[in-house]
């Protein structure tokens, strides 16, 4: 592509494409040296900088309406815990006449690990986001009323600091189809998250503690509320953390 | 053991085994993009009412095709969805019909034959000081007021930041179409704010 001989609609479009950032380096050049000689294409340049310009800071993207996403969630049924079909209760109670219990329970918990996995896939997107964290404050009375409104649950904020887990700030995931209050501690290089589970949720964290693909995770109760955390740190370290965010005030 | 894979395919068949994964799948994959996809049914379809209901139809559709998603270029995957939709949508709900390639060409064609070429166009536009005194009101009257194929793309390109190459995967179209309709587009939009900042 060369502006060079092209025609007056060609190189309007290689303007923009230029202005766009879409084109290489060469063909950048070659368009800087045609805006610069043809006053016709450097108005045009001109207007479609400043256009571009109004557009991306007049007007942002849509917000969402308020719980949109919980009722996405919900339509696709991401809020509905999956019931068995009533043929598969009663072709399960023939089956438990004939054999060991072991193989229903078996497939039973093959669904009960899936908060396990999907927790871990919550903490490791946060990871791989710009920041683990929508809130960022090392300081529990800023990031605990973030929380407000947000979801079901209160979090406890814990200050765990001296016991080495710097606070880094908090966030909001969905796991098993409803948003769950995320805090985020530190340990050196590592990132814990702990989510605040709902009664649904809590059912299903029938581990104590568990892995999945190298992420620890452990499973604790404090009061009337089910904690669990996820991180890469390792699993003594992760139960110590555990014991503190339950002992903390 | 006839009974025992009638258990585990009844399993399946709800949901509760493959249901989880493609439910954690549309969870990683459509979710993070929901504000895009709002956005884009809102300017496709003119109301945040009408954007809402479109944006559900369509996430509904993700989540039934989730399985075909190949893993790449989530967000540009999400759009078309949802660009596919509001046109369904519309079609059924405002008797929308998208302007045909035919009916562009004839467009183009009656343009040149009238001199809106370039120069034309040139002379039309606003000095940038103007535009960037515009507000936010007449921004958007000028965008809502352009024909549907220049809209999604000024739209997908300067309020979603897309590349070109995801635009052209969005609307279906190769990426040469893609910045004639941008240019254009993007020309008329000048062209309304000039003639409203003359009168």
């Amino acid at each position: 592509m060369t502006l060079r001989g092209a025609t007056p609609e060609h190189a309007s479009l290689l303007v923009h494409a230029y202005l766009d950032g879409e084109l290489s380096v060469s063909e950048a050049v070659e368009a800087e040296r045609a805006i610069a000689a043809d006053s016709t294409l450097a108005a045009e340049a001109a207007a479609v900088r400043a256009l571009k310009h109004v557009l991306q800071t007049k007007l942002p993207p849509e917000r969402l309406p308020p719980d949109f996403t919980a009722r996405v969630a919900n339509r696709v049924g991401l809020a509905r815990r999956p019931r068995p079909t009533w043929t598969v209760l009663a072709a399960s109670v023939v089956l438990a006449a004939g054999l060991s219990s072991a193989v229903t329970s078996m497939l039973l918990r093959t669904t009960d690990d899936a908060i396990y996995a999907e927790s871990v896939d919550s903490h490791l997107r946060a990871l791989m986001a710009a920041r683990p964290v929508e809130v960022t404050s090392s300081e529990r009375h800023a990031v605990k009323p973030w929380f407000n409104g947000k979801s079901v649950q209160a979090p406890k904020v814990a200050d765990l600091s001296a016991d080495g887990f710097p606070l880094v700030g908090g966030r909001i995931d969905v796991i098993h189809g409803a948003p769950v209050p995320a805090v985020v501690y530190n340990r050196r290089l590592h990132t814990i998250s702990v989510w605040a589970a709902t009664e649904a949720q809590a059912e299903r964290l029938t581990k104590g503690a568990t892995s999945v693909n190298g992420t620890n995770l452990v499973v604790w109760r404090a009061g009337d509320m089910t904690y669990w955390a996820a991180s890469d740190l390792n699993a003594a370290e992760l139960a110590t953390f555990a014991r503190a965010f339950a002992a903390a005030p | 053991m006839g009974i025992f894979r009638f258990i585990i395919q009844s399993y399946e068949r709800s949901a509760c085994v493959d249901g989880n994964d493609s439910k954690a799948r549309f969870a990683s994959v459509v979710l993070p993009h929901l504000a895009d996809a709002f956005t884009l049914a809102r300017w496709l379809s003119g109301s945040r009412a009408d954007a809402e209901d479109i944006t559900q139809e369509a996430c509904l559709r993700a989540f039934r095709a989730i399985e075909t998603f190949r893993g790449e270029q989530a967000r540009a995957w999400v759009l078309t969805i949802v660009r596919n939709t509001a046109h369904s949508w519309l079609a059924k709900n405002r008797n929308f019909k998208l302007v045909s390639v035919d009916d562009l060409h004839a467009e183009d064609r009656t343009e040149m034959e009238l001199g809106g070429s370039l120069g034309e166009a040139a002379a039309m536009t606003p000095e940038s000081k103007l535009i960037a005194q515009v507000d936010a009101a007449d921004l958007e009257t000028a965008i809502a007021g352009l024909p549907d194929v220049f809209r999604e793309v000024v739209v997908l390109r300067d309020i979603q930041g897309l590349s070109y190459q995801e635009i052209g995967m969005v609307a279906g179209v190769a990426i040469g179409t893609v910045m004639s309709r941008l240019s254009r587009g993007r020309r008329r939009v000048l062209e309304r704010l000039g003639r409203r900042q003359d009168g």
